[in-house]
């Protein structure tokens, strides 16, 4: 080992010489396993400070400048990392290089004046600003100076050179020399060990070893299985591509705490990191309900001694996982994650980019792959004295002597954004354990993360306090945000009306305001005195037929003042009423009927007779009401209680059987004087009321009115399902409130409805898109958006709607209504984080008719209330904004898994109404046939027409890519229930063709098209490559996804960055992509290398007739996957004046193409029909110039005599042919006789052709026609040369593939034996002469090139 | 109108090569597309005002015409002229001595309108080019085979 004894001239500054580690020349080598990832990022956001490494200290003592650069210099002399920079050979391989000399990167600033908040911000973007991974070194020193004695010193490197281990062995070298040179004294440094190169050798040899057989088994058995995706909820919406910004939070968890932690990790038996392991699993869980949780944690991966005091980057990435149910104490939990880490640690030298590439088969972007939470527990010794250096909690630390330095602690965060969420621990200072939680910024708000800061030390106290207990039971909210979420938001009491029914409300208005008209409906036009005065003798004569509570009455009714006059009698004898709505199927009202027990309906004479539905008794409302008549005004002495049910609304099952919910008086009172106060309603105010009585929202539009002196117009079915007639009415009736659902204000709005000033509007039943709202905002005076079920009456939260942005809120609970927030162990949730929606207080049901099973599912014990109170779980999905407002998600079983992702269905629906020409859109999972399932979309237009491609760009634009519908159906108009809903049960399956439209394959259709699918099958091992098909889904990962990028900038002469492949991730994208990028570069070449490399002879290929090449690509699919194949394709295509119009000429310009390749023989030459007789004649050329020509094949080529010529061969018939070759591609036939076109005739023969090839869906959708009309020149071209060629003979070796199943005789050697004098071969094969050049036959001409020739028809032919 | 100029030295002397040319019952032996020639008088001398019908096929195309000479200078000038057809073209033909060859300079313009269809004007000036080109050669081709004859 030479010296490493350094002298340091402290007058001049001169740059220390290192003896050891420094190299004379450059060395290049391949990346660590675990450098990979790293490499990946950088180049595919290679604007990301993510992955770097900062250390910052404030230097309290004098600095020597020169002697602190030639300290940094005497580093990066040392270790070879410093100096090593990252390219990317020639095969799109990337390989380090270290290079014998680099220079400091450092500078020092004048920050004079700088309060720290100032020093901490720049100092904080200088050090997160990008590495270039291909320049080194990748490590830069600041100095920003404030004053004497008064500095900030930032060292910040890139992760790839230096891990955090290696920061710590640099810093103390860097003190150690620094020292040394201040004192002028020599550097004496310990000899190193080994240097990076060696560890990555080291890791190479180890890992082809069987030990790596046996990790990879290892691993493959622990994340066996479908992985789970993190589900945390954000603040904001995922972008599609992963941000690689973040933020950091410092925390220390108090003495005690750290003493009890520490306590408890003893007691178990297991290390503080398994504790804090098993506890960051359950804060996990809780806060997404996953039970299989993935969580990443870097280990240093220094297992030789060798490798102590090496700098580089040895980290790996362990994924462990969780499995936590709610259901096992945390006692067991944490036994389990013992277990599991200590053998996950085992296997830890796996390299995690070999995990991804093996495990995750489709990539998405916009997170990181395998696991988006990380756990690091880090505790270096080396950093014993500088650990509060890194510590960004608020604790003061002391200064510490650092070598000639003094240096105090000015943490900086650094490597932020690398997931979604990271818990960094492993510090201790002063009995305090102290960390970062670090998050991205693109996901979550700083006070969403301060809240789960807190939420872990809760849940930390209840673990330590007992660790017995379930962990569904552990808390988790601290007590302020309990009480918040509990009782803050949550208080809503209010006075309930002095009332035990419904109908006295009524009766008080009555009394109060005899006169005021209350109902028009129909012809009828009913006072108050007039509507209660009817209702009374119904009630009594109900009363008097034997009407009592615990009967239901059925009202089949029309809709007029009559409805509510039955209502209103119903409800007096203290008996509830179920609504048959005369609309409704007759199986479906007769199986209502059996439920309910109904033996009396109250209807009107036509209705029934209509209906014929078989009931013990049908009262009459019109014919029977003389009789009524009879019977007393006043209102009945009968004593309702507020428990008993006013009314039965059956809501759908999901077993497809309606349910009845018995809803009870009391309930709708409150309800009543709720909406009374808000939205509000006065006497002066007239209500619309369009929606039918079996939809319980009626009970707001038919009695709310009628408690607060206002008025209620009811609207017949046929105006309020009629856009037009409804909007005079609106007009008309001087409505200042109306209800409907999302889909009624839909309807009116496409009918170019301009609104009422006077109007409010409410909107519930169903979420209210933000498009609609917006655009009834400036239609009406207000807007409310209503939320709430059947099951807890009518309405449970209600919102004024504003202007604005995002899902709209579904408000506040109403009077006397709590809702929660809960898991699945009824535990409340945090604020922003999604559970469901339960309800409690006054407005809760009774349950379902006869269904005490499923009432005691759904209607639960409150656990938040004393007694014996009871809550209603909604099944939606909701959360809680932080202004105590609630956001529905959608329902809970709407919340789907496809492949592992956990998709919000509601997400994908609210971004494909933002397109301009969505109406409505429906998204779900259907699995049409056993084991296929897909995302389907349903939309309705705004206008009538949507293209599903523009929507699947939007969506793409928004969404990642497993959110992304497989199909999206246009639908006139969405199927709905009864109650105006959408029915999504109804759906129809999309049509198979549309399946296959979508799943069909497209063969590459130009150029760029098929270089790009040749290298994406070269890539990928997967033949044949659609071009719509996606290089994620067919196995491509991340260096491949280099190498394609590689070999996109090496044939097209494009650099695109690697992320470019996610967003265009098909081949027909990227081709539009490069020809919008460079078309001139791609128009440089007409060789399109379809395997460009291999071992054996090249095969270079003549283009046909058409000019381009596609036809090659099944052929080279099944040669001898060591012969690289080249095919010919014609310059005209990119440029006209470019085409040739003789072969010769031809065959001339391709030979200096081949040449430049292959400057001498032997050659291997070919061709398709005219290509076969480009070839011929570059033979002859090649022959004439005195080269060897191997291998001549024609591929049912024949032969230029004028017995092949055609009759007729002008523009007529080279355009027929021209529209016969634009179909092979796809399978499709597209004859048209040059007769029908000489017919057409002039410049409108060629647009008669592609309109033809429109019809039949042969063109690709971005085909513009100046291309293809110079496509069609290229075909006329070469038309032009195929008659006017005139060959000569030729003598080398020859074979003729000739398709035997053509049906045109040109003989059995295509007239060849008329050209040439030669003996030569003629080989029968599979296809006719298109056919034969495609699947399945291809493989025979294939295997004959292969030098297979079994069973082949061959002849040695003669010349004449 | 598509109009091709000509400039190539042919290794045969002046007189045999405009006495050649100059008579056009020798196209359809030099002119590839030129399915045969018919003089209105057979046997009369050629010269200016001596019709012919001559028939092309020419992109898949029979193209019949009557055309006329309309310049005739022994071993300087010969042209020519359509005079119907389906289109119409012209040619002229200069001849230079350059001792024992002979420099021809050839004119050649023609209307296809409509003729060939959607075939651009381009490509058919390129094809008929090539055609030239192929002409010449097969010309020089016989020039020297007959020369080589005559010579014998």
């Amino acid at each position: 080992m030479a010296s490493n004894v350094v002298q340091y001239k402290h007058s001049t500054a001169a740059r220390p010489v290192v003896g050891d580690n420094t190299r004379a020349t450059t060395e290049t080598f391949p990346l660590a396993d675990v450098q990979r990832g790293l490499w990946f990022v950088q180049q595919m956001a290679p604007d990301n400070g993510a992955y770097n490494l900062v250390f910052a200290a404030r230097v309290i003592s004098a600095i020597d400048a020169a002697a602190f650069d030639a300290a940094l210099s005497y580093l990066l002399d040392r270790h070879a990392a410093l100096r090593t920079r990252f390219l990317v050979d020639a095969a799109g391989v990337p390989r380090q290089e270290v290079l014998p000399h680099v220079e400091v990167d450092s500078a020092s600033i004048v920050a004079a004046g700088w309060n720290d908040t100032q020093l901490r911000e720049r100092a904080s973007a200088d050090a997160q600003k990008p590495f270039d991974l291909a320049r080194a070194p990748l490590l830069r020193v600041r100095l920003y100076r404030r004053g004497k004695g008064d500095a900030l010193m930032v060292w910040s490197a890139h992760h790839i050179a230096v891990d955090f281990w290696s920061l710590a062995v640099l810093l103390d070298e860097f003190r150690q020399v620094y020292q040394d040179l201040t004192a002028a004294k020599a550097v004496n440094l310990p000899p190193l060990g080994s240097d990076y190169p060696a560890f990555v050798h080291h890791q190479q040899e180890k890992l082809a070893s069987a030990a790596r057989a046996r990790m990879a088994a290892y691993w493959r058995e622990r994340l066996t299985g479908e992985l789970p995706v993190l589900n945390l909820a954000s603040d904001y919406p995922r972008p599609p591509l992963q941000s690689y910004r973040g933020a950091s939070l410092g925390f220390h968890f108090d003495t005690d705490l750290t003493a009890a932690l520490h306590s408890l990790a003893r007691a178990e038996g297991v290390t503080l990191f398994t504790l804090m392991l098993t506890a960051y699993y359950v804060l996990l869980h809780r806060y997404t309900g996953q039970e299989d949780i993935l969580v990443g944690a870097p280990v240093a991966g220094r297992f030789d001694k060798a490798f102590r005091r090496t700098v580089g980057h040895f980290v790996n990435t362990v994924v462990l996982r969780g499995a936590v149910s709610g259901e096992m104490t945390f006692r067991e939990l944490l036994l389990q994650t013992r277990d599991h880490t200590g053998e996950d640690l085992r296997h830890q030298e796996y390299p995690f980019a070999s995990l991804v590439e093996k495990l995750v088969t489709e990539r998405d972007l916009s997170r990181p792959p395998l696991f988006q939470a990380g756990f690091s527990w880090e505790r270096l010794p080396q950093f014993k004295e500088l650990a509060s250096f890194f510590s960004l909690s608020d604790k003061a630390a002391e200064a510490v002597a650092f070598g000639a330095m003094t240096l105090s602690p000015f943490p900086l965060p650094q490597q932020e954004g690398q997931v979604d969420v990271a818990l960094e621990m492993g510090g201790e200072a002063e009995g305090e354990l102290f960390g970062v939680w670090k998050y991205d910024t693109a996901l979550f708000a700083p006070e969403t993360i301060s809240a789960l800061a807190g939420q872990f030390v809760e849940l930390l106290k209840g673990i330590v306090a007992n660790p017995g207990l379930r962990i569904a039971r552990l808390p988790l909210l601290t007590a302020a945000e309990r009480e918040q979420v509990l009782l803050q938001w949550n208080r809503t009491e209010q006075p309930l009306p002095a009332v035990n029914g419904v109908h006295q409300l009524v009766e008080a208005q009555a009394a109060a305001t005899p006169d005021k008209t209350a109902v028009m409906g129909g012809e009828q036009v009913f006072s108050y005195r007039v509507l209660n005065q009817r209702a009374n003798q119904l009630a009594h004569y109900l009363i008097e037929s034997g009407a009592a509570a615990g009967q239901h009455i059925g009202i089949c009714s029309a809709r007029n003042g009559d409805m509510l006059v039955a209502m209103l009698a119903v409800l007096k004898t203290g008996a509830a009423y179920v609504p048959l709505d005369p609309a409704f199927p007759r199986d479906r009202l007769r199986m209502m009927m059996e439920d309910a027990g109904i033996d009396l309906v109250l209807t009107h004479e036509a209705v029934w007779a209509e209906l014929d539905l078989p009931v013990a008794r049908a009262l009459s409302l019109d014919h029977d009401w003389p009789e009524i008549a009879t019977f007393p005004g006043h209102n009945p002495h009968r004593v309702v209680s507020s428990t008993s049910s006013a009314y039965v609304i059956y809501t759908s099952g999901s077993t497809g059987k309606p349910k009845g919910v018995a809803v009870p008086h009391g309930a709708v009172v409150n309800f009543l004087a709720s909406m009374a106060r808000e939205p509000g309603m006065r006497g002066d105010d007239v209500m619309l009321a369009v929606t039918t009585l079996s939809f319980d929202i009626a009970v707001l539009e038919l009695l709310l009115p009628l408690t607060v002196g206002a008025m209620t117009l009811i609207v017949s079915r046929e105006d309020s399902s009629d856009a037009q007639r409804l909007q005079a009415l609106l007009e008309s009736s001087g409505a200042t409130l109306m209800q409907a659902t999302p889909a009624t204000w839909r309807m009116l709005l496409s009918d170019g409805w301009n609104g009422c000033s006077r109007l409010t509007a409410l909107c519930g039943g169903e979420a209210l898109p933000r498009q609609v709202a917006e655009a009834l905002l400036p239609r009406v005076a207000a807007l409310w958006n209503m939320y709430g079920p059947t099951e807890t009456t009518v309405w449970s939260s209600v919102m004024r709607v504003e202007s604005g942005a995002g899902a709209i809120a579904i408000g506040r609970p109403i009077a006397n209504t709590q809702i929660y927030i809960v898991d699945e162990a009824l535990q409340p949730v945090p604020p922003g984080v999604p559970g469901e929606l339960c309800i409690a207080g006054a407005g809760v049901a009774r349950g379902y008719l006869h269904r005490p099973e499923l009432t005691a599912e759904k209607f639960v014990r409150d656990p938040f209330a004393a007694g014996e109170a009871r809550m209603y779980k909604t099944g939606d999905l909701a959360r809680w904004r932080r202004d105590g407002t609630l956001e529905c998600l959608g329902r809970l079983d709407h919340q789907v898994k496809l492949r592992g992702f956990r998709i919000e269905l509601g997400e994908i629906e609210t971004q494909l109404c933002r397109h301009p020409t969505v109406h409505q859109a429906v998204v779900m999972v259907r699995e049409d046939r056993p084991g296929d399932q897909r995302l389907v979309a349903y939309v309705t237009a705004v206008d009538g027409e949507v293209s599903a491609a523009a929507l699947k760009a939007h969506l793409a634009g928004h969404l990642p890519a497993y959110m992304l519908p497989s199909l999206i159906v246009p639908l006139a108009a969405f199927p709905l229930t009864p109650n105006g809903k959408i029915d999504r049960r109804a759906l129809p399956a999309p049509a198979e063709g549309a399946h296959a439209a979508l799943a069909g394959f497209v063969a590459p259709r130009d150029r760029g098209e098929i270089q790009l699918a040749s290298l994406w099958e070269q890539l990928l091992g997967v033949h044949p490559v659609g071009v719509t098909q996606n290089f994620f889904d067919l196995g491509g990962h991340s260096l491949l996804a280099v190498q394609l990028v590689a070999g996109i900038r090496e044939r097209f002469g494009v650099e695109l960055p690697v992320s470019t492949l996610f967003q265009h991730n098909t081949v027909e994208a990227l081709a539009r992509l490069l020809r919008e990028h460079n078309g001139a570069a791609e128009a440089a070449s007409a060789l399109v290398p379809l395997r460009g490399t291999g071992a054996v002879p090249p095969l270079y290929l003549m283009h046909p007739i058409g000019g381009t090449v596609f036809c090659y690509l099944a052929l080279t699919r099944h040669l001898d996957q060591q012969r690289p194949v080249f095919a010919l394709q014609s310059p005209g295509l990119e440029d006209a004046s470019l085409a040739e119009v003789s072969v010769p000429d031809l065959a001339r310009c391709y030979l200096e193409i081949i040449r430049a390749q292959q400057p001498q023989g032997p050659y291997h030459l070919g061709g398709w029909c005219f290509g076969g007789l480009i070839a011929f004649e570059a033979a002859r050329q090649l022959e004439a110039a005195g080269e060897e020509v191997a291998e001549l094949v024609m591929f049912d080529t024949r032969a230029p005599i004028p017995e092949n010529a055609p009759s007729d061969g002008d523009d007529a018939t080279l355009l027929s042919w021209f529209a016969r070759d634009l179909a092979v591609p796809y399978g499709k036939t597209l004859n048209i006789a040059p007769e029908e076109l000489r017919a057409v005739a002039g410049e409108g023969m060629f647009e008669y052709v592609l309109q033809r090839a429109r019809e039949i869906e042969v063109l690709p959708h971005d085909a513009d026609t100046a291309r293809l009309y110079r496509y069609f020149e290229v075909y006329l071209a070469n038309g032009i040369a195929l008659q006017t060629y005139e060959s000569g003979d030729y003598h080398g070796a020859m074979t003729l593939l000739r398709a035997e199943d053509e049906p045109v005789d040109y003989g059995p050697m295509l007239g060849w034996d008329k050209v040439v004098s030669r003996p030569f071969s003629v080989v029968e094969v599979p296809g006719d002469h298109n056919s034969m050049m495609y699947e399945p036959h291809i493989q025979i001409s294939a295997r004959y090139l292969n030098g297979v020739r079994p069973h082949m028809t061959s002849r040695q032919a003669m010349a004449c | 109108m598509i109009k091709v100029e000509y400039s190539y030295l042919v290794n045969s002397p002046v007189d045999f090569v405009f006495s050649y040319i100059s008579n056009p019952l020798n196209d359809q032996y030099w002119q590839a597309s030129c399915q045969g020639v018919e003089l209105d008088e057979p046997g009369a001398p050629i010269g200016e005002g001596t019709q012919y019908a001559i028939r092309f096929q020419f992109l898949g195309r029979d193209m019949p015409f009557t055309s006329i000479v309309t310049d005739y200078e022994p071993f300087q000038t010969y042209a020519y002229e359509t005079l119907s057809g389906p289109m119409l073209f012209k040619g002229s033909y200069r001849f230079t001595p350059l001792g024992n060859s002979t420099q021809i300079d050839w004119v050649f313009e023609s209307e296809p309108g409509g003729f060939f269809g959607i075939i651009p004007r381009s490509l058919l000036k390129k094809v008929l080019a090539k055609q030239v080109e192929g002409d010449i050669a097969r010309l020089i081709g016989i020039l020297g085979a007959y020369r080589a004859v005559s010579n014998a």
